[in-house]
């Protein structure tokens, strides 16, 4: 059932089992496992069923570290939240990404890779992706041969695309029909009320943009509306606790990470066409993968670095194949396709390569590619792990939204060991590349050096985690292993916040698996309690 | 509308060209440089000058291998060159030169012949 706050009267307070603040996927899948038994869910969510800008504006912060977007661009606000503007890039967190490693400070997860495959398993289906496969596996599906890579120094991992899951729309029937489900829209949640004590949240308040107000009371209540939001609706909850709510090891906005993205170095080969092929997404059925380059855990382990990912990427002159997906999205979307002279005039010079994809795609299942004499540059794009880092890390602003609550301010920061690790996997690749006869292997300037600088053109992911990290011992983490937050007895935390380490690939897969463990923990406590 | 149209043709075109020329400026030889040898003898020697700065331990090393092309002949050498150069780079045996991951032989070849 979805309600509008606006609608409700003023200063109302709604009961539930077990408030839900925030309807993106990690709240919406929560919610969704609850679906049909006699657990009584309020999922509360800031924004509406479609954007709206003057929501959006909610989510504007400052950004005073190393230059990131926008915060209100980073981010989504209404029901299906960031999932809105997500391409589903997945994959699973790896064994290495759950160990504690001495060479990387404040790594380790309470548990290892192992205990959440069941709950990887419940979360792919979600995000719309088939069953766990090895790179093996994927390689033969593409009907590719990888590259021959050492294994003792790179290999291969995919991510798994499983096309664009609006988690806001694709769940949304299954939520409005639910009986023991309500959603409450237009309903920002503005602080955490704990008793005097601070071992209990009594209440959440809420606020409409148009003034009106409601509390919600429950039992259990998870805070699940993205790595900013969470830490700050915890900090901005100090009426009790001068640090916020939960923060007496002031560890809450800390260790912000991200995946930094940015080219490494650019590869001089004279048969660009050979890697490009291999390294473009190809599909399996309604899945497609696309390969990366990580290195393996032994070597990791050995170059004490990071668990960081890279892909092949190009640049072209040849615009033919971009002017037929145009004219392609024109004529689906059932209009004329602009500049429909200057575009056939690029077809027809294009006419050969197009021909060819065609014919790979439709004999052989294979992604478009590049004309090889179109390609003037092949380069190396890293997604990288970050090291967790306490002063990386949000804080409230002095100023304040439109609702009156204190807005975030970013100070993102990146240390040696994330560049450093960027050195050793270049060079790696480099080499591996030269000794297969593909290459060479040139760094950009900005990695040639030693030090801290980091490329002007590096940005983020959109990938926010860490700022409630987790962990069994109260002085390092924010929540429990059951992401439970230390010293409260009915406060949880869902999504990426709660990552120790950030891993290289996106975090929704792992976030929704989470989410849905945490759904199966508190069904245990509120039948325990009942 | 013409006109409308014409600025943001412009605007997408000066959007593309920034795109291509504001990256890293990283010259990219056309053909694979350890095949044709970075393009030209000066090239060659400009790393091998630059290795040398980086590595001036490395001279004696450079000499030494400059004598060993030399005993090999004109038409050996390269043979010999690409053989050490297979060698280390299946130990991953690589070194940086100039943002460059290059086998250790071919930074001395180039060493050798800034020497020279």
């Amino acid at each position: 059932m979805f309600i509008d706050l606006r609608n409700l009267g003023d200063n109302s307070v709604l009961e539930a089992d077990i408030c839900i603040v925030g309807a993106g996927p990690a709240g919406i899948s929560m919610a969704r496992s609850f679906i049909g038994t006699s657990v009584d869910v309020l999922v509360v969510e800031g924004g509406d069923l479609e954007f709206d800008a003057t929501t959006q504006a909610l989510y504007k912060g400052e950004s005073v570290g190393v230059p990131y977007f926008e915060l209100d661009e980073a981010r989504l606000r209404f029901f299906g939240g960031s999932s809105n503007h997500w391409d589903n890039w997945c994959g699973e967190f790896e064994p290495i990404d759950f160990a504690a490693r001495s060479w990387v400070p404040y790594s380790g997860w309470p548990f290892e890779a192992s205990e959440l495959e069941p709950w990887y398993d419940l979360a792919r289906p979600l995000c719309s992706l088939g069953p766990r496969r090895k790179v093996e596996e994927i390689w033969g599906k593409l009907g590719l041969e990888p590259l021959a890579f050492d294994d003792s120094r790179l290999r291969f991992h995919f991510w798994e695309i499983a096309g664009p899951i609006r988690f806001g729309e694709t769940y949304r029937e299954d939520l409005r029909k639910a009986r023991n489900v309500r959603v409450l829209l237009n309903a920002n949640a503005t602080e955490c009320r704990s008793d005097t004590t601070a071992r209990m949240i009594e209440a959440i308040d809420l606020r409409t943009l148009e003034g009106r107000r409601a509390k919600v009371q429950a039992r259990f209540f998870v805070l699940a509306c993205g790595a900013i939001e969470n830490a700050r609706l915890m900090l901005a909850s100090d009426r009790v606790e001068p640090n916020g709510i939960g923060n007496r090891r002031d560890l809450i906005g800390r260790y912000f990470m991200e995946h930094p993205r940015d080219r490494i170095g650019s590869l001089a080969t004279g048969n660009p066409f050979a890697v490009i092929d291999l390294f473009r997404p190809g599909w399996s059925g309604k899945q497609s993968y696309c390969p990366a380059i990580t290195v393996p855990e032994e070597r990791i382990r050995a170059e004490q670095i990071l668990n960081t990912r890279l892909e092949l990427r190009y640049a072209s002159d040849e615009t033919s194949m971009a002017t037929m997906r145009r004219f392609a999205q024109s004529i689906q979307a059932g209009r004329m396709p602009d500049r429909l002279a200057e575009g056939l005039w690029d077809l027809i010079q294009g006419t050969d390569i197009m021909a060819y994809n065609l014919y790979r795609r439709a004999v052989h299942n294979r992604p478009i590619v590049p004309r090889p004499d179109g390609v003037h540059q092949v380069y190396f794009l890293c997604q990288a792990e970050q090291a967790p880092n306490p002063d990386s890390r949000i804080t409230l602003s002095d100023r304040r939204d439109a609702l009156g609550s204190r807005m975030p301010v970013l100070d993102w920061r990146l240390g040696e060991l994330d560049k450093r690790t960027l050195q050793v996997q270049g060079k790696l690749l480099g080499g591996e590349l030269a000794r297969l006869g593909l290459g060479l292997f040139q760094f950009d300037p900005w990695l040639r050096d030693g030090g801290n600088s980091w490329s002007p053109t590096m940005v983020g992911g959109y990938h926010h985690m860490g700022t409630t990290r987790m962990s069994d011992d109260e002085r390092t983490g924010v929540v429990d292993a059951n992401c439970r937050v230390h010293g409260l007895g009915n406060l949880y935390v869902a999504g990426s916040s709660v990552y120790p380490t950030s891993s290289n690939i996106n975090p929704t897969l792992t976030l929704v698996a989470l989410a849905l463990r945490l759904g199966d923990h508190l069904k245990k406590r509120v039948t325990e309690r009942a | 509308m013409r006109r409308r149209h014409f600025l943001k043709t412009l605007l997408k075109t000066l959007a593309v060209i920034s795109a291509v020329t504001a990256g890293p400026p990283v010259k990219i030889p056309t053909k694979d440089p350890l095949k044709t040898g970075f393009g030209d003898a000066e090239a060659m020697r400009a790393l091998g000058r630059h290795y040398l700065d980086l590595h001036p331990e490395e001279t004696s090393a450079a000499r030494a291998w400059r004598a060993v092309l030399a005993d090999a002949g004109r038409t050996g050498m390269r043979g010999h060159a690409a053989r050490q150069a297979r060698s280390e780079l299946e130990g991953g045996e690589v070194v940086i030169v100039d943002g460059w991951v290059l086998p250790r032989s071919l930074a001395l070849t180039c060493s050798a012949m800034a020497l020279a």
